[in-house]
């Protein structure tokens, strides 16, 4: 981890993790920038003062991403350099009334002028839990850092119920700790849109987590992409512990989208024996539900699933059962519920044991 | 297996494989309703009685089958099961009253209040279904495969199931214990016009082999199980608690 202390746009220290070497350096952080500070606005270039014993003074150009905070997070990619040990990344100034300015900063940067050898880097697929699935896919997996640029046929969407979520890379190392922008444009562009709708994910201990904003429709989806690059050895997975998840009504806050009436849940016993009854209303059950804990415990483990069978009913169907997947996530201190067959019910009641589950995904439906 | 002493809707004995433990009550059997008898119509709530309690004096509501075949159609949906003391206490729903062949069939786990436990998930073994040909062919979308000694639990979800109307269909299934012999309802995403519930087939799962006999007549082209799934617990075994 590195610490950049001076910059030219008005922000406080900022931190990177890194790896670096002579050739090759990876930076993955994020800063927010307040478009109101008069050393943004003076600034021609945003330019952070990398640490003097940084290994590489002058790089050739690579990217960075701004995302704003305007209507469904608009923004888009910057030029970013290394020049003179500074941090250069190119100033945009189209969102700068719909501040603040995230940057995320998730590049490899490579020597200016390299005139060695080139080798071709070894890539492999990525392959995902329930919910993702890659369509162009290379994971490259180094010993001190990854890098992954991969668009997705089938991607978490706001128009699916989607908010929080945890989703599996199977490939991926347990120590990357890498703060993700991701392309959640789905293809439905508004007319004078300016820039793409991006987001934020966190890949931590083998897990995709994001948290979409459920106001928002035509949210990611298929079409869905991410590039980044980010070292290694940041994140140690914690060993989960022995404990019971007791929740009720009133221990939960909802998602948006839902009008939960009643929650009693319980998990414990041997083999994450669970108990899950739970009532709730909505236009369209299948769009998934969410729920957020005040506190995530400790002893359980970063993400984890469970299967259950629910009942509901429309008009003019009624009793009709659907495979319903339960999933938690530390990193987003929720509880999500997913329709795998995506019936509709208006009015759901869930009343049924289950097992904290191993689910294998194969394949697409 | 246990065996009821008596029950208030008519039907007596009831016989269902049972794996009793203070963590979990697995229950697996099946029985026709005769949902014109006069005790089931005047029943509030189906309700069991077996001659010695469980080990769990009152278990949190867990689900059960109700499943009605009406001519070659088959709908099937989920009904409350909870134990309380020496009684299985089922939910009654009318929804099928008068309308065919009405079954209950139980592949339920029952668990009481949460105690403390490891929080992480059990490993899946391996499952795979195959059709005999390609024009019969079967495609897992996901699935979860708990098996412990005595009881195991399994969810399938399918991408794909093509069946031949109206006959016997034979599937392979391999990674479900040997031990593993139970009738339980594939259920799908739609519906039969005029039954309430989701439309089912009743599977029958033995020796490594799935069967089941879909909607339609002998000599129809074939059909799918659309987007199919089953979650059902299970007892291994044949005589699983030496005290009943």
């Amino acid at each position: 981890m590195i610490t950049c202390t001076k910059n030219n746009f008005g922000c406080g220290p900022i931190e990177f993790q890194d790896y670096q070497s002579d050739r090759l350096c990876v930076l993955n952080g994020k800063f927010v920038i307040d478009t109101a500070s008069e050393e943004y606005k003076a600034a021609e270039r945003l330019e952070i003062k990398l640490p003097d014993a940084f290994r590489i003074k002058r790089s050739a150009v690579s990217t960075a991403i701004l995302i704003s905070s305007s209507e469904q997070n608009r923004g888009t990619v910057l030029r970013c350099r290394i020049d003179k040990g500074f941090l250069c990344i190119e100033k945009l100034s189209n969102w700068d009334e719909e501040g603040p300015l995230t940057i995320i900063v998730a590049s490899g940067f490579t020597v200016l002028g390299w005139h060695g050898q080139f080798t071709e880097t070894d890539y492999e697929q990525a392959t995902f839990g329930t919910g993702i699935v890659p369509e162009s896919n290379r994971l490259v997996v180094k010993e001190d850092f990854v890098y992954a640029s991969i668009s997705f046929s089938t991607f978490p969407s706001t128009n699916n119920g989607y908010g929080p979520f945890s989703i599996k890379i199977n490939q991926m190392p347990k120590d990357v700790d890498a703060i993700v922008p991701v392309c959640l444009q789905s293809g439905t562009y508004i007319k004078g849109q300016v820039g793409s709708w991006l987001g934020e994910a966190r890949i931590q201990g083998g897990y995709i987590s994001m948290n979409l904003n459920e106001d928002f429709s035509n949210y990611g989806g298929k079409g869905s992409f991410l590039i980044f690059f980010a070292p290694r050895h940041q994140f140690i997975p914690r060993v989960p512990g022995v404990g019971k998840i007791v929740l009720s009504t009133d221990d939960v806050t909802c998602g948006n989208k839902t009008n939960m009436q009643s929650l009693l849940l319980g998990i414990g016993g041997e083999s994450g024996i669970s108990s899950l009854e739970l009532e709730f209303i909505q236009d369209n059950s299948f769009e998934g539900i969410s729920f957020y804990l005040a506190e995530y415990p400790d002893y359980a483990k970063y993400e984890m699933k469970m299967p259950v069978l629910s009942r509901g009913g429309t008009y003019g169907k009624r009793y009709t059962v659907a495979p319903q997947i339960v999933s938690f996530s530390e990193y987003n201190k929720s509880i999500s519920l997913h329709n795998l067959i995506r019936s509709t019910t208006m009015e759901t009641s869930i009343f049924d044991a289950s097992i904290i589950s191993d689910i294998i995904y194969v394949s697409d439906i | 297996m246990i065996t009821s002493i008596s029950t208030n809707f008519g039907v007596n004995p009831i016989s269902l494989k049972c794996y009793d433990s203070e963590r979990i009550v697995v229950l697996q059997g099946m029985f026709a309703l005769d949902t014109a008898n006069e005790d089931y119509l005047a029943a509030e709530q189906l309700e069991i009685t077996f001659p010695d309690q469980f080990s769990i004096p009152a278990s949190k509501p867990t689900t059960a089958f109700l499943v009605c075949q009406k001519d070659d159609l088959q709908s099937g949906t989920i009904i409350k099961a909870q134990i309380q003391g020496n009684k299985l206490i089922l939910e009654k729903l009318s929804i099928y009253d008068g309308i065919g062949n009405v079954k209950v069939v139980l592949a339920s786990g029952f668990v009481g209040d949460a105690s403390e436990a490891l929080l992480s998930p059990k490993p899946s073994g391996k499952i795979t279904i195959s059709g005999k040909d390609y024009t019969y062919s079967a495609s897992i979308s996901q699935y979860a495969n708990c098996i412990q000694d005595r009881w195991g639990m399994f969810f399938l979800q399918m991408s794909s199931w093509n069946y031949a109307p109206g006959v016997e269909n034979e599937y392979g299934i391999k990674g479900l214990p040997a031990d593993l012999n139970i009738d339980v309802p594939i259920f799908t995403s739609y519906i039969n016009s005029g039954l309430d519930g989701s439309e089912c087939a009743m599977a029958h799962i033995e020796n490594g082999k799935i069967t089941f006999t879909g909607k339609g007549q002998e000599g129809e082209s074939k059909k799918y199980l659309h987007r199919a799934f089953m979650k059902f617990f299970f007892v291994r075994g044949e005589n699983d608690i030496a005290e009943y």
